[in-house]
């Protein structure tokens, strides 16, 4: 499960990438974080990996406050969380076999299982006839394919991507959000960052959607994200879009605050 | 030991990742020591690996390292070997008593005895006023005319040497000063100037090159330090996506610890060869020179025991240069 509970977070630049942004995820859900260029859903996705950390407010992986951790606990929260970038971030003086054992060995492997994790992942994304090969060498959506293959090897109970179709054609996209649905079935939670709303309509997963930082929607089941982020015209202003993100009695909002009564009794 | 500072309050579930991390999966210990050795003889061949694909820049460094420890150890061994020379020298340092008219040899010869048992003392020996005579006239142009003399003229004298291991000024002073005492003892005869004069020199000399050695060990340290910076910077990408996927500090520092460690155990090993090469040239000089002298004395090496001190001590130094190199820099990468 992944939470956040009334999160702000101010760069030292001043900007405020994201106010206020409370929501949660339950486990073994995927969803979409939807918003235009500069809404902060790299930033929001940041927040969870420790790269970033909110100047207000909560966010909770599990039951872990994140805030708690110490630098040295870092390592152990992004073991548990496999990430797909979209410009992949993968290493050019290997293979693609010894890119995808990294978190394995980061870990503490034994290099037999490793070898072992490492192909059946490439066999899930279709690439294990390139382990060898350099990824410089494999197309657009085959790095990305490795990228996945990296994120999930080590079998994370979260998997994040941002953008991860940002470089890719309507139809290598698709094949993508395919396999990250794959992921989610067999009870990965998923959460992907993209502004490709023709993909998001297709598919019948809950949406964030993010304006200006703002969290603008946060119902379980909004089918039409487009209408929010496509047409400016349409879209109201920050001072008239308070009261829609921040429903005073919305289910939403009362949920998040029962679960925090609930996580205080328990201390 | 990278993680002896322990997880403080509230984080209910995730402990501190370990040098080898990996909880949730490889638990048992035999598993996770296996691997953690495996991982160290991966990192070990990696770091090599890391030297090689660099070899230019790599052999200078050795290079450099290597003259800035062969300077000091080649100093060390020259004093070394200088101190046994001088140290022959100073076993012939004797002070002589002469003794005065009225004592007769067998005093003569118990003094000696006595001042045998002293502290620092090494060797006595009572010559006769006969026997001073026999030597005299052996060694010298005026035999002649010193039997035409009515009286022998030369004193009984006790000689004696101080031991080796209690040769300094000091003791010596005191040895003196303990001979002066004595009602049978007309004069001592002693010359410490000369003495002290070869002390402060040589204690000179032991300052400057423990002062040098000193300087050139923090110069191996800073060495290796910038190299290693230099190879962290190379690797940024690398740093950065390790620590993205769950890579410690710790785990990312081992491969530039052991490249350290390469680094030192290498140069010294070509300051051993390069200073080994140089005794070869010198020995057979010195044979020439000892030849001549008609002395024994033969140039010591460095020996075994020092060797691998050595070889062990600059290791540590690059250990040291790599630590500081990667402690700051690597804490420094983080991915954005
Ligand atoms: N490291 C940073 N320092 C300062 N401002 C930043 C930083 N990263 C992002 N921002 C700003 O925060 C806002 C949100 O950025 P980001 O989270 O990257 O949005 P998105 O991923 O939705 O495009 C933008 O205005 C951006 O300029
Ligand atoms: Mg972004």
């Amino acid at each position: 499960m992944i939470r956040f509970e009334h999160v702000t977070k101010r760069y030292a630049t001043g900007q405020e990438a994201l106010s206020d942004v409370s929501f949660a995820l339950d486990a073994g859900k995927m969803t979409f974080l939807t918003g235009h260029s500069g809404a902060g859903k790299s930033t929001l996705l940041k927040l969870i990996m420790l790269m970033e950390r909110a100047t207000k407010g909560t966010v909770w992986i599990d039951n872990l406050d994140l805030a708690k951790l110490s630098h040295r606990q870092i390592p152990m929260l992004r073991r548990k969380i496999g990430v797909v970038y979209q410009n992949h971030q993968l290493l050019f003086d290997r293979s693609v076999y010894h890119n995808v054992a990294l978190p394995l060995v980061v870990s503490g492997f034994h290099p037999r299982d490793v070898g072992r994790r490492v192909r059946a992942a490439l066999d899930k994304v279709g690439l294990l006839s390139k382990e060898k090969q350099n990824p410089q060498s494999l197309s657009g959506g085959e790095q990305q394919r490795v990228g996945i293959a990296r994120a999930v090897v080590n079998k994370p109970p979260f998997l994040l991507a941002d953008e991860p179709t940002g470089n890719l054609d309507p139809a290598l996209s698709a094949e993508i959000m395919e396999l990250f649905k794959e992921f989610n079935n067999v009870g990965v939670t998923v959460l992907v960052a993209t502004h490709d709303l023709a993909l998001i309509a297709r598919m019948p997963h809950r949406s964030l959607i993010l304006r200006d930082g703002l969290l603008i929607n946060n119902t379980a089941k909004f089918s039409n994200p487009a209408k929010f982020i496509d047409n400016d015209q349409g879209l109201p202003n920050r001072t008239e879009d308070t009261p829609i993100q921040n429903p005073s009695g919305s289910p939403t909002h009362s949920t998040i605050e029962n679960k925090k009564h609930s996580a205080s009794t328990n201390q | 030991m990278f993680h002896s500072r322990n997880k403080k309050k509230g984080s209910p579930t995730l402990k501190p990742v370990r040098q080898l991390g990996a909880s949730s999966h490889p638990n048992n210990f035999s598993y996770r020591f296996y691997s953690w050795k495996e991982n160290h003889i991966l990192v070990a061949k990696e770091s090599l690996h890391r030297l090689t694909t660099t070899p230019f820049s790599s052999l200078v460094t050795l290079l450099v390292l290597a003259i800035a420890i062969a300077l000091p150890t080649g100093f060390n061994v020259a004093i070394a070997n200088l101190e046994r020379l001088t140290g022959d020298v100073n076993d012939s340092v004797q002070i002589s008593l002469y003794l005065h008219d009225h004592i007769d040899d067998a005093e003569g010869r118990k003094l000696a005895a006595e001042i045998k048992t002293w502290e620092g003392v090494g060797t006595t020996e009572y010559i006769s006023q006969e026997q001073a005579l026999v030597s005299f006239q052996s060694t010298s142009g005026f035999g002649e005319v010193i039997s035409n003399l009515p009286k022998n003229p030369l004193p009984a004298v006790v000689t004696l040497t101080i031991s080796k291991q209690s040769l300094t000024a000091s003791t010596a002073k005191e040895i003196e000063l303990r001979t002066k005492e004595l009602n049978s003892v007309a004069q001592v005869k002693f010359d410490l100037s000369w003495l002290k004069k070869v002390q402060s020199v040589t204690n000179f000399i032991h300052q400057a090159v423990t002062g040098l050695s000193v300087l050139l060990a923090i110069g191996v340290v800073l060495v290796v330090g910038n190299t290693i910076k230099l190879s962290i910077d190379s690797r940024k990408e690398e740093i950065v996506v390790t620590k993205l996927v769950g890579g410690t500090n710790a785990f990312i520092r081992r491969p530039f610890l052991y490249m350290g460690l390469l680094f030192g155990a290498g140069s010294a090993i070509i300051a051993l060869l390069l200073l080994s090469m140089g005794m070869l040239v010198l020995t057979s000089s010195i044979a020439d020179i000892s030849g001549a002298y008609g002395s024994q004395f033969k140039l010591n090496g460095l020996g075994v025991i020092n060797s691998i001190s050595l070889l062990i001590g600059c290791a540590g130094l690059g250990w040291l240069g790599a630590w500081l190199a990667s402690a700051q820099h690597i804490r420094a990468l983080e991915p954005r």
